[in-house]
């Protein structure tokens, strides 16, 4: 099954100047996601996860330093070298729509609900007040929202009901991708799941692409067809999601796989030594080496690149198929 | 990404590293340096004596910066005081003729501002007759004074008593053949002869040695007379004199020890008192909190100034006194407002509900949790509001109101005001007062800067 | 939302129980405690005394029918003036008075119509204060809003920076402090602007001239305020629009490709203008008060002037009747706020106030 890419990222970089130095979030980072695939990106926080998504939408914050690489979404171009203009009309919520970290933060306090999801539609697709409200309204019953949120301030709603709002608003335009930062993470576990069994419908239903950002893999394995792995701005480990939770093959990827607590096995979760690094000043070599229980001297001083160990299963490791991790069944 | 600093070592060297606090350093350290030295620069009883006028006698009213006459030395003199004179006894029968003689060179392109002199007589019973007689680099002699002086220190006011003002209209008469209505002797003293020797704008200055002959006579053999010629310029000290000729530095000096103490005083009194009121009342309970959030409401709704105004008008008060009303007015404010919704947030983290949940008592979460992270904050505070303070206190003396006996920098202002400086001009008795406000409250303003980017880290570079 | 009836019920009380105390509080030092009081009693038996030794009749009594003619008239007098209340009923008839605005007689000062009537003197002056701070306000808050926007959009240049610099330093020092300076320079060196006053003086006799020449007067006071008061606004509108926009409303505003102006006005300022309208309009109000070492240094004759006035002679009519009309001024303002804050902030009205 040859699809043509829906997005194709290749040696993404994005620094941020600070007073300390440049902050290094995206190092370089190369993915392929086709239509309707789902890409699962995890990582510990600070990992560069986040700021990759901000790469791909080019939603920046002001002390950019370094924005290079190319972001070639469907037909419209490459996001990088596209003016400002273009990217907000041609990608952004039309092409691309993002799920932001903490949906409660994200829906201005003093607009009503249904005015915030109506405006992508006014906007970019011309509607008028009545024609938005009423696929505003539709959208607003596909995740499961009752009709008079509507004209509801966002602080009278609940979280679970604030983070359907923010994902109806994200697909009010039908869009190809979108983007899901941590859309779980505020929430209790039960809402966790009912958004959850929301995303998962919605991708059958409208045959949505998802870029799906957590730190938790076992979230992941929920939607992911791919999985990413990111290490300190870099992608370690990238292959479909049975190569990645089965045959691990980045240390990293197998000690994140071990820390997971299973319910049912009789396994005591491990944890990973030491600290994520400082992004200003990332160790030389293979940035995981100081907490990796295999590094050699090469690992120290040689950066090693992202190899395909065949079926698309990228790994950025020296020892790349020495080091077999054990398949906790997880999937 | 910017962590906040912890401790108040390390705040004090975060502040010190930028520019904006170092300068605030700098300016403030340099004022506390001024204000220690005024004690021995200018002694206590120097500023006690700021308002006994006869202590500045010798200095010229409302000059400009001695300074100045580098810069335009044109228009400017200074003073030339003659006290050295020469000392001749000699009897004449029953009589006795003392002649003290002394010499001054005046180079100066302009007229002196006014001629003074102080005959200081000793006698037993009679008095003496005393004649004073200024001979002129052009030969042409003037008598300044002709009469019998009291015992002890005679003032002749040559440039403004009418009495004097005569005798030089004798001399104006010779020389011209007329008496004009007004006579200016500081300038026909030291004119060539012209028919413009009395008009300021037009004489030219004679320059040159003028030697000033006093005799007295009298009849007994024990007369003493000492004279001094105090001939003014328009130009004196560091930083000038006021119309009453008391000299500008001094007060300027003792300025700098009542805008520090006052401000610093003030600022740490207040916002401490407010930080601890505002975060005890939050922390203690709700009904406390409401206590004294009515409390900050009320005292923010009242006119202070007009009051502390109200106060001064009808008390006498000196500085201290002053300092305790204002402190009075300000134990709850906005300030209490900032440190109780600080302690509010702060009481709803984690490490908090865990001291709670290990029981730690509430006293000890205050002091040991809660205080810490406020002090941060209190520098700042502090900083930020001493210049108010230093303004008040400016603000009252400038009316005249605050204490008498001290000279600070707003009442100089205000006597600089009053005397009119701004419609005359007299530039150095309001600039150096204003400048030296603005250098303080510069220096606090931007050490609170310097505080506020370092506690506060919206301001600082992401 | 009976919650918020509640709230402003609370509140209303609540300032209601703050006016009154603030007034009181002026009643009592205003009068010195008492104080005043006995300076009045001492003039009026002093007045009476003296008046009476005019009166040859007088004189030739005996010196006891001279005491006792002397004490009944002082009496009467007090009685008259209604001092012989003892001081701590009178204050209380003066709150009440005071809080139902019959602010009586002044006892020295009139207005310039020769009217003793302390409301009369106040509204003299309430116009020409107005003129004055509240034009001057409302420039200066239009004026640093508008760089503080501009600020917060260049954040961190080297414009923002000296803008902030400006803005604290310009702030710091209190506007009488750069009306002196401002005469000096303004008004001896460059002789641009009048030193002070409202009009020259035999005052223009045409209407034009007149306008015109308040106007000239006006403009060096109205440029020390402007230029004193601005630094407020610039400063804390950066802080505020800065801080709106980096909410994660506005990044997803961004993300969602709406235009520019869009999500400066309507996700920035919408969310930020709740406390810049606060400010103003307090701003608005304490304009009223006028400022009265500005107008001491400006002699300009408006109701901070007369506070100066009032306090010198010590006029506590005057004190208590200006400090009244302002506190009432001041809670209603506060009393609004609280009702405008909620109209543009959704979230006060469901948690009453507990936002805040």
């Amino acid at each position: 099954m040859k699809m043509t890419a829906l997005l194709s990222v290749s040696g993404l970089h994005l620094y941020y100047r600070t007073s300390r130095g440049p902050v290094r979030a995206v190092d370089g980072v190369s993915l392929e996601l086709k239509e309707g695939e789902t890409l699962a990106v995890v990582g510990e926080s600070g990992s560069g996860k986040s700021s990759m998504a901000y790469a791909i939408i080019r939603v920046l914050p002001r002390n950019v330093q370094r924005y290079c690489g190319s972001v070639v979404f469907d037909d419209a171009g490459d996001i990088v070298s596209m003016d400002e203009e273009s990217v907000r009309r041609k990608v952004r919520w039309k092409g691309i729509s993002m799920v932001f970290q903490g949906a409660m933060n994200s829906l201005n306090p003093v607009v009503k609900v249904g005015e915030q999801i109506m405006e992508p539609l006014i906007i970019h697709l011309g509607y008028t007040k009545e024609g938005a409200r009423g696929e505003a309204a539709r959208a607003m019953v596909d995740v499961g929202l009752p009709d008079y949120v509507m004209d509801r301030y966002p602080h009278e709603l609940s979280g679970g009901m604030k983070q359907r709002a923010v994902i109806s608003m994200a697909l009010v335009m039908k869009p190809k991708l979108v983007i899901l930062d941590e859309p779980t993470s505020a929430l209790d576990v039960m809402t966790q799941a009912n958004i959850m069994n929301l995303l998962k419908r919605l991708k059958r239903q409208y045959g949505l692409s998802y870029i799906f950002i957590t730190h938790d893999l076992a979230l992941a394995s929920e939607l992911a067809d791919i999985v990413a792995i990111m290490y300190a701005g870099k992608i370690v480990e990238l292959g479909s999601a049975e190569d990645v939770y089965l045959r691990p093959a980045h240390p990293y990827t197998q000690k994140l796989l071990r820390s997971v607590p299973l319910l049912r096995e009789d396994r005591e979760p491990e944890f990973i030594p030491g600290a994520p690094p400082d992004l200003v000043d990332p160790p030389p070599g293979c940035r995981f080496h100081p907490r990796c229980p295999y590094a050699k001297e090469i690992c120290r001083r040689e950066e090693p690149e992202l190899k395909d160990m065949g079926g698309e299963h990228m790994v950025a490791c020296h020892f790349t198929g020495e080091l077999r991790g054990g398949a906790d069944g997880l999937g | 990404m910017s962590e906040q600093p912890v401790g108040i070592k390390q705040i004090f060297k975060e502040v010190a590293k930028s520019k904006a606090g170092a300068l605030g350093f700098a300016l403030l350290v340099a004022m506390l340096i001024l204000a220690m030295f005024t004690p021995i620069l200018a002694p206590y009883n120097v500023a006690r004596a700021w308002n006994d006028l006869r202590y500045w006698q010798d200095n010229p009213a409302l000059a400009a910066p001695a300074w100045v006459r580098f810069l335009s030395p044109n228009s400017y003199s200074g003073t030339v005081t003659l006290s050295n004179f020469s000392l001749e006894r000699s009897f004449h029968g029953q009589y006795t003729l003392v002649r003290r003689t002394g010499s001054f060179v005046y180079m100066y392109d302009v007229f002196p501002t006014e001629v003074r002199l102080l005959l200081d007589v000793n006698y037993t019973a009679r008095k003496p007759r005393v004649i004073a007689t200024l001979e002129r680099p052009d030969g042409k002699g003037v008598t300044l004074y002709n009469g019998m002086p009291v015992k002890g220190e005679n003032v002749v006011s040559v440039s403004v008593d009418p009495k004097y003002q005569k005798l030089i209209g004798y001399f104006l008469y010779e020389e011209l053949g007329y008496v004009p209505a007004a006579i200016h002797p500081e300038i026909v003293l030291f004119a060539k002869k012209s028919k413009y020797m009395n008009d300021r704008q037009r004489a030219d200055v004679l320059k040159g040695t003028y030697i000033l002959e006093v005799d007295a006579i009298s009849f007994e053999k024990n007369l003493s007379v000492q004279p001094k010629l105090i001939v003014y310029g328009n130009s004196y000290g560091i930083a000038g004199t006021d119309n009453y000729r008391r000299d500008l530095t001094v007060g300027l000096m003792w300025g700098a020890p009542v805008a520090l103490a006052f401000g610093t005083i003030a600022a740490v009194v207040t916002v401490l008192l407010q930080v601890v009121i505002g975060a005890a009342g939050a922390w203690i309970g709700p009904r406390a909190d409401e206590i004294v959030q009515r409390a900050a409401d009320f005292f923010l709704v009242i006119p202070v100034l007009p009051i502390l105004i109200l106060i001064n008008v009808v008390y006498t008060i000196n500085i201290w006194l002053l300092l305790s009303w204002v402190i009075l007015f300000s134990i709850v404010g906005g300030v209490t407002k900032i440190s109780r919704s600080m302690v509010l947030q702060i009481r709803e983290e984690q490490y908090v509900e865990a001291a709670l949940s290990y029981g730690a008592s509430k006293k000890r979460i205050l002091t040991f949790h809660i205080l810490p992270r406020i002090i941060p904050y209190t520098f700042a505070l502090i900083a930020l509001s001493a210049p108010s303070y230093v303004f008040l206190e400016a603000a009252l003396s400038f009316l005249g109101l605050g204490d008498p006996n001290i000279p600070s920098w707003g009442r100089l202002l205000g006597q600089a005001f009053d005397a009119g400086a701004l419609y005359y001009g007299w530039w150095w008795w309001v600039i150096f007062p204003a400048l030296m406000i603005m250098l303080v409250s510069l220096g606090f303003t931007l050490l609170s800067y310097a505080f506020d980017k370092v506690v506060n880290p919206r301001l600082r570079e992401e | 939302m009976p919650g918020f009836t509640r709230y402003l019920a609370r509140r209303a009380v609540l300032l209601a129980i703050t006016l009154i105390l603030v007034v009181y509080a002026t009643v009592l030092i205003a009068n010195m405690g008492g104080y005043i009081d006995k300076l009045l009693k001492g003039q009026i038996s002093f007045e009476v005394t003296q008046r009476l030794n005019r009166d040859p009749a007088f004189t030739r009594l005996p010196q006891q029918e001279r005491q006792r003619m002397i004490d009944e008239r002082v009496k009467a007098a007090i009685r008259r003036a209604g001092l012989d209340q003892p001081f701590p009923i009178r204050s209380l008839i003066q709150l009440k008075q005071a809080l139902t605005l019959s602010l009586g007689r002044a006892s020295f000062l009139k207005s310039s119509t020769g009217s003793p009537e302390v409301a009369d003197i106040i509204m003299e002056r309430l116009p020409r204060t107005i003129l004055l701070f509240t034009t001057g306000t409302v420039l200066a808050a239009v004026a640093g809003i508008y760089l503080g926007l501009i600020q917060a959009r260049r954040a961190l240049s080297r414009f923002d920076k000296s803008a902030i610099l400006l803005a604290i330093f310009t702030y710091v020092q209190p506007p009488w402090f750069f009306g002196i300076l401002f005469i000096l320079l303004f008004s001896f060196y460059l002789r641009i602007f009048p030193p002070g006053g409202m009009i020259s003086a035999p005052p223009p006799a045409t209407p034009t001239g007149y306008i015109l020449d308040v106007l000239y007067h006006l403009s060096l006071p109205l440029i020390t305020w402007v230029f004193a008061t601005f630094g407020y606004w610039s400063y804390t509108t950066r802080n505020i629009v800065l801080q709106t926009m980096s909410e994660d409303f506005v990044t997803a505003a961004r993300a969602k490709g709406l235009p520019e102006n869009t999500i400066l006005f309507k996700y920035v300022l919408r969310p930020s203008s709740p406390p810049i309208v606060t400010s103003i309009a307090l701003a608005l109000v304490f304009s009223w008060t006028g400022a009265i070492i500005t107008e001491i240094v400006f002699n300009w004759p408006g109701i901070g002037l007369l506070f100066w006035e009032a306090i010198s002679t010590l006029d506590a009519p005057v004190i208590i009747g200006l400090t009244v009309i302002l506190a009432y001024l001041l809670i209603i303002t506060v009393f609004l706020l609280d009702i405008i804050y909620a109209l543009l902030d959704p979230r006060i009205k469901t948690l009453g106030g507990a936002v805040r």
